[in-house]
């Protein structure tokens, strides 16, 4: 019995070959009439379903080819105009590369700027002031011109410490310190 | 005096293709395909008419809805089409057809959250959800396969495949993507019951 299962299985296993069963299992098939009935209704059952198949096809739609064609036929346009969209967006993205090279170019070739110019000089006359507004080194110049008095005083300042200092140290230091 | 009949030039390539392919065969269907990949469209309308009707039914079997294997049937042509550049000669045309088909009906599965999922296993929708009369008329005419439409999916789709379209081990399993022992094994599960059921109704 347990052979009996094992040759079904492979009987059932070799039906999808469409080829007749090994001689082991001819042979099996010739001494056993339970397996012999089994196969034929295997055979049986897979000829039958191929036959009643046409039978439960269904149909479908008639205009359900002409749609099938019609929507390639869109499909083919479609891809079409977006080829042209994409060659177009192409297009534009490398006209924009272009130009960012070209101005690069143009900005790394312009001349180097001279310095300024300065400006020119405004005189200005009030009551008890004339004077001349000056522009760039002139007005460097007045200012510094401006500093010396206060250098002056200064130095005499610290002349006028220094003094103090050599006074005092003579007055108070012993000699040979001063 | 001899007359020689006026020569006529040779047609068109893509006329002279899609004249010649009528009966269906592999060989002729891989002329047909040559020709649209040659940019032929007359070869193009003869492969939709071969398999549009396998197609529809394969999908019907899948979707158990008229107007979605419908609706599946032309996006998988028009997927076919698009991608038919692509078509190495791997598998026979049907096959690399019916893959597509398959993989148009998993995707309309998963985009549409009010069906669940197309399986990988076997959590189909119960069968006969919304049955169109011709079904059931056809259940009438052609009651193993009525029975057959109770059997789990995939077993009713690799019954379908092997007995209903006709294809191979192989090519039934490159369709469902799986080892041909396992389709085998789905074929002899789903033989199994329906002897069966049809003990049970005595039909044998």
């Amino acid at each position: 019995m347990i052979l009996c299962w094992f040759y079904r299985k492979v009987i059932s296993l070799g039906l999808e070959e469409d080829k007749f069963p090994s001689d082991r299992v001819r042979q099996h098939l010739g001494s056993c009439a339970p397996c012999r009935q089994f196969h034929e209704a295997e055979t049986a059952l897979a000829r039958r379903l191929r036959q009643e198949a046409p039978a439960f096809r269904v149909r479908p739609s008639p205009f359900l080819a002409g749609k099938i064609v019609a929507g390639t036929r869109r499909a083919e346009l479609g891809y079409e105009s977006g080829r042209r969209f994409r060659l177009l967006s192409w297009g534009g993205a490398a006209a924009l590369a272009a130009l960012g090279v070209l101005s690069g170019v143009v900005m790394w070739q312009r001349p180097i700027p001279l310095a300024p110019t300065p400006a020119p000089t405004v005189r200005v006359s009030l009551p008890g002031l004339d004077f001349a507004i000056p522009g760039g080194e002139q007005l460097l110049r007045m200012s510094e011109a401006l500093d010396r008095p206060l250098d002056g005083e200064m130095q005499l300042v610290m002349s006028d410490a220094r003094m103090a200092v050599q006074a005092l140290a003579q007055s108070f230091l012993p000699k040979g310190l001063e | 005096m001899i007359v020689e009949a006026p020569t006529t030039p040779d047609p068109a390539p893509c006329d002279r293709r899609a004249a010649a392919c009528v009966d269906g065969s592999e060989d002729q269907i891989e002329q047909l395909v040559l020709a649209c990949q040659g940019g032929c469209g007359e070869s193009f309308a003869q492969i939709v008419g071969l398999y549009q009707e396998r197609i529809f039914n394969y999908l019907l079997r899948l979707t158990r809805s008229p107007h979605e294997a419908e609706d599946l049937t032309q996006e998988t042509f028009l997927k076919a089409y698009r991608g038919l550049q692509r078509y190495a000669r791997r598998y026979s045309f049907t096959t690399w057809l019916f893959t597509i088909a398959k993989r148009t009906a998993i995707n309309h599965f998963r985009s549409n959250r009010h069906y669940e999922a197309l399986p990988e296993n076997d959590d189909f929708p119960s069968s006969g959800a919304n049955p169109s009369d011709e079904l059931a008329s056809k259940d009438d005419q052609a009651s193993l396969w009525a029975l057959a439409g109770k059997l789990p999916p995939k077993q009713r789709e690799a019954l379908w495949l092997r007995y209903g379209e006709g294809l191979s081990v192989a090519e039934a399993a490159a369709v469902m993507r799986t080892r041909q022992i396992y389709l085998r094994v789905l074929l002899h599960r789903g033989r199994k019951q329906l002897a069966a059921w049809l003990n049970a109704k005595g039909k044998r």
